[in-house]
């Protein structure tokens, strides 16, 4: 029998779905449940009598839909939880890098205020540790020692650099690649036991702040039919091959946490 | 048989007004000079205690002015460690007239202070604020550019405050022998290196703060001529005197000139409001029940008394929000770079 992989996430989710529906995913050795509401509702949840369940009937009606059949998510039917965007994301980086930035950085003619190093990644670390992702992997760790895997949001498309100037000009300058750094390490460095960050799979990047265009075109709503397309310029949600590389990406994560377990099965 | 006493209040008599009252209960210790509007900007600077007045401004819904936010993401903790959400900008503690009147000269460009970066191991510090960055920066140029858009925002501050709310906090000060520049810490306790040569300890005279004061009125008058001011004394002593007489008889002098001189202020400009707040907690008819155990930090009873008189007079414009939020920087150690000295006593 296959491992059992809880993959829970808001909007972005949609793009793991659809990964498993391309002829790849078949070689996939794991089996995955998905569990989908949009972020707010998702933090409604909590945990009682093994479960994640929440009083909040659009969250009910969202986790149902996604997953198919389910509605409540028992925390003893998986081996692995896998916890996809809600917030975990560059753009909570560059929320902090809007105003406030060091001497170091190339773009700091354009700081409102300048901070030292310390402040500037605290205040980084702080926003990407306070996320709703990290906040639902914190719910999940009060009732179960299961490991629980951390899927980013997706650096924004190639698309998304082209609608904003500002982004544009900061994926060309050398702060893209200090911001990233800094997202990888408040990753690694998430306050819980036995959660384990999954980095972007590195060949679906432009560079180190942008997904490649290709990676976004036809991206899905998390919807029941999973059907409706993110408008052309939507820049902030992946497509089908995305999500397939996510997948994939996992499994290689939970393989090297666990040799024993997903690591047999092959 | 007429007498210049008959028909005064009773806050006028020591036992109506003092020995009948209780310090949660007291009235009429604080009335208003001048009415804090809606629309009025308010800016806030001083020694710690201040810290409390500008918090509870903002919960209180005032418009407090900040002019160099937290970075988000930054836990309200950290951001105080880093010297954000204390004041109006991130000056730190302004522990003296001194202080801010040579803020404001630096600011708008008729002082240049000397001496102002001072090294520890590694990292160098803005010996003008030398707690805002805990860990110091890398380099001395660093310091500089930090300082330059720092400076800026004081300038947005003292362009656009209405009111500005300053607690007087010391007499005491070190200052730069060769330029007078004048500091908010000792060199060697955050970080520098005190030498006698370089360095002087000076305690400020009634008639000096005076002057310091009415030098940084002028100043900002030219910019802002409309803005009105608030000064209270901060009631929390000295952590430790370089003055040769005890602690407590310095604490004494101190806060007794600090007292004078915002009393002369208030007694002789109609922009000039004094808030009572160290009456209220330092002096004797409190019998030191908004004092902590160790006698010196103020205690969240006593800023809380500190406030309801506060408001009793400035009616919040809207309704305070009372959540553990707002209770807990009561309790918490305020940042205050005096209290370092504590490391230095025997």
């Amino acid at each position: 029998m296959s491992d059992r992989i809880c993959v829970i996430g808001n909007s972005h989710l949609a793009a793991l779905k659809k990964g498993m529906e391309l002829p790849s995913a078949r070689t996939l050795s794991a089996e995955f449940a998905f569990y989908g509401a949009p972020g707010k509702t998702l933090n409604s949840f909590g945990v009682k009598d093994g479960c994640l369940v929440t009083d909040d009937p659009a969250a009910l009606n969202a986790i149902r839909i996604t997953n198919g059949k389910d509605s409540v998510i028992r925390l003893s039917d998986f081996d692995y939880f896998a916890i996809v965007g809600l917030r975990f994301s560059i753009l909570l980086i560059t929320s902090v890098y809007a105003a406030h930035r060091t001497c170091q950085h190339a773009y700091k003619a354009g700081a409102q205020y300048l901070v030292s190093d310390s402040c500037f990644n605290e205040a980084a670390f702080g926003a990407l540790h306070g996320c709703l992702a990290v906040q639902l992997a914190s719910k999940i760790r009060t009732a179960t020692d299961t490991r629980i895997m951390i899927c980013g949001q997706p650096m924004p498309s190639e698309s998304f650099a082209q609608k904003f100037p500002w982004w544009r000009g900061l994926a060309k300058s050398d702060d893209s690649s200090e911001l990233a750094r800094i997202m990888e390490n408040a990753g690694k460095t998430i306050p819980l036991k036995d959660v384990t960050y999954v980095p972007q799979p590195p060949d679906t990047k432009a560079n180190p702040v942008l997904t490649l265009a290709s990676y976004s075109t036809g991206s899905v709503r998390l919807t029941k039919d999973m059907a409706t397309a993110h408008s052309p310029d939507d820049g902030i949600h992946m497509n089908a091959h995305y999500g397939a590389r996510v997948l994939e990406q996992l499994i290689n994560v939970a393989t090297t946490c666990n040799p024993d377990g997903l690591a047999a099965l092959r | 048989m007429r007498s210049p006493y008959s028909g005064l209040p009773q806050k006028a008599f020591w036992r109506s007004g003092v020995s009948e009252q209780h310090p949660l209960t007291i009235t009429n210790l604080y009335n208003k000079k001048f009415v804090i509007g809606e629309q009025d900007k308010i800016a806030t600077a001083g020694s710690c205690f201040a810290q409390h007045i500008a918090r509870h401004l903002t919960l209180n819904g005032y418009s407090v002015i900040d002019a160099e936010p937290p970075l988000p993401g930054l836990p309200p903790d950290r951001a105080t460690a880093y010297g954000y959400s204390m004041y109006s900008a991130r000056y730190g503690n302004i522990y003296t007239v001194r202080q801010l009147k040579q803020l404001t000269q630096e600011a708008f460009g008729m002082f240049k202070p000397k001496n102002t970066i001072w090294k520890k191991d590694d990292a160098y510090f803005d010996a003008l604020r030398p707690a805002v960055e805990p860990n110091g920066l890398r380099s001395p140029g660093e310091i500089i550019q930090h300082r330059a858009l720092h400076l800026k925002r004081v300038r947005q501050v003292f362009r656009s405050a209405n009111i500005f709310i300053f607690t007087l906090g010391l007499t005491e000060a070190w200052i730069h022998r060769s330029s007078g520049t004048c500091y908010p810490t000792a060199p060697g306790v955050i970080a520098g290196e005190y030498s006698e040569q370089d360095y002087a300890f000076v305690n400020f005279t009634a008639a000096e703060i005076l002057e310091d004061f009415l030098q940084f009125w002028r100043i900002v008058r030219v910019r802002n001529p409309g803005i009105r001011f608030i000064l209270t004394v901060s009631p929390v002593p000295l952590t430790a005197t370089a003055s040769e007489q005890h602690v407590l008889s310095a604490t004494v002098y101190s806060k007794s000139v600090l007292r004078s001189v915002a009393g002369e202020l208030a007694s002789r400009f109609r922009q000039i409001d004094y808030f009572p707040s160290y009456e209220l907690i330092a002096s004797h008819f409190s019998r030191g029940l908004f004092y902590e155990p160790n006698l010196r930090a103020v205690s969240g009873a006593g800023v809380r008394e500190v406030m309801r008189l506060f408001f009793s007079e400035h009616q919040p414009t809207k309704p305070a929000v009372h959540t553990t939020a707002i209770e807990a920087p009561e309790l918490a150690e305020l940042s205050c770079e005096e209290v370092l000295l504590e490391a230095f006593a025997g």
